[in-house]
């Protein structure tokens, strides 16, 4: 009877959990490339990379600033995207709407970024997105 | 005993609150003496606010006169239309921030080693870019050579090639690109 009980009671408190999920939509990393090699593709959400049994998998944007003049900046900014030790595609760009794009991610955010080869295995990015909604934020334990 | 014809009005009714109602007529009369009272008071308010500002324009008046002649132009820029003064400044303003910038730029550069254009642009000295491009070269050669490259290895690599001129910095970071993207460099940003 008290194991019963038990379960009974168990279900219950795990029942609202469930009612409140949520639509979610992991994105895993995917890597395409053009069939010339000379341009691809990387998607994926932060979360779901970093949450991925695959240790090498992970996708992200960055930029760094580099003084030139007083009030004058020089910016650098790359994503980069890999799902395969030793293979890491990295993609640079100076192009300020791009750089703009890279601001715009967020925490846990869906990244998605082309690039263009120009033949000798040097990257330049030329399609930054991102992409911040609740289905792919970690989902919250949640008494309520 | 509170007068029940002035209940209504709270502030009268508190002057009241023991007193008896005054009669009607005693009441108009007392009404009428104080709107009276009220028009005389304003009156005497508008005349000494006459007077007040009479003063001032003759005070003023004696200022302008004993002022000498720069404070004169001074004022009859400040008195000069709105529109007009904001073209004078904004040009002025402007003439003054691209003065301060160039100079600036030649401090910056002499403190850099450089001297800047006539545009304001810092020329590069040819022999340290060289040597710079070629340190940055030999860098990337020894961390080819490293199983694992630190970020903060990386970060290093890049402020030494953003300190390239233009046309060197892109070459670099397109070096170090080609050798992140063969794996030659195994490290991330």
């Amino acid at each position: 009877m008290k194991t019963k009980m038990l379960i009974v009671l168990t279900v219950l408190m795990a029942l609202p959990a469930w009612l409140h999920a949520g639509f979610t939509q992991p994105a895993p990393v995917i890597i395409e490339l053009a069939e010339d090699g000379l341009s691809g593709f990387a998607t994926g959400d932060m979360l779901s990379a970093r949450d991925s049994v695959n240790p090498f998998e992970f996708i992200g944007c960055g930029i760094r600033a580099f003084e030139t003049a007083p009030d004058t900046a020089f910016y650098q900014g790359f994503c980069q995207a890999r799902l395969v030790d030793g293979e890491t595609f990295t993609c640079f760009t100076n192009n300020k709407a791009l750089l703009d794009g890279i601001q715009s991610i967020a925490d846990n955010s869906f990244v998605t970024f082309s690039w263009t080869d120009d033949g000798t295995g040097s990257l330049t990015c030329s399609r930054i997105g991102s992409s911040t909604q609740s289905f792919y934020l970690p989902k919250i334990k949640s008494n309520l | 005993m509170i007068c029940k014809r002035w209940r209504a009005g709270v502030s009268m009714a508190a002057l009241w609150p023991t007193l008896a109602c005054p009669p009607a007529s005693a009441m108009m009369k007392l009404l009428g003496s104080l709107a009276l009272a009220q028009l005389l008071l304003l009156a005497l308010m508008y005349l000494k606010l006459s007077a007040v500002e009479e003063r001032v324009e003759v005070a003023a008046q004696g200022s302008v006169a004993a002022e000498p002649e720069a404070w004169n132009s001074v004022r009859d820029n400040v008195e000069a239309p709105l529109a007009g003064a904001q073209v004078i400044d904004s040009a002025e303003i402007r003439k003054i921030v691209r003065e301060e910038l160039r100079a600036a730029r030649q401090e910056w550069a002499s403190a850099e080693g450089r001297e800047p254009d006539s545009a304001g642009q810092p020329i590069y000295d040819e022999a340290e870019m060289q040597d710079r491009q070629d340190r940055i070269l030999s860098d990337l050669d020894y961390l080819k050579g490293q199983d694992e490259v630190s970020q903060a290895e990386l970060d290093l690599l890049l402020a030494e090639i953003a300190r390239l001129d233009p046309e060197r910095r892109s070459e670099m970071f397109k070096e170090l690109n080609r050798a992140m993207n063969r794996g030659e460099i195994r490290g991330n940003l």
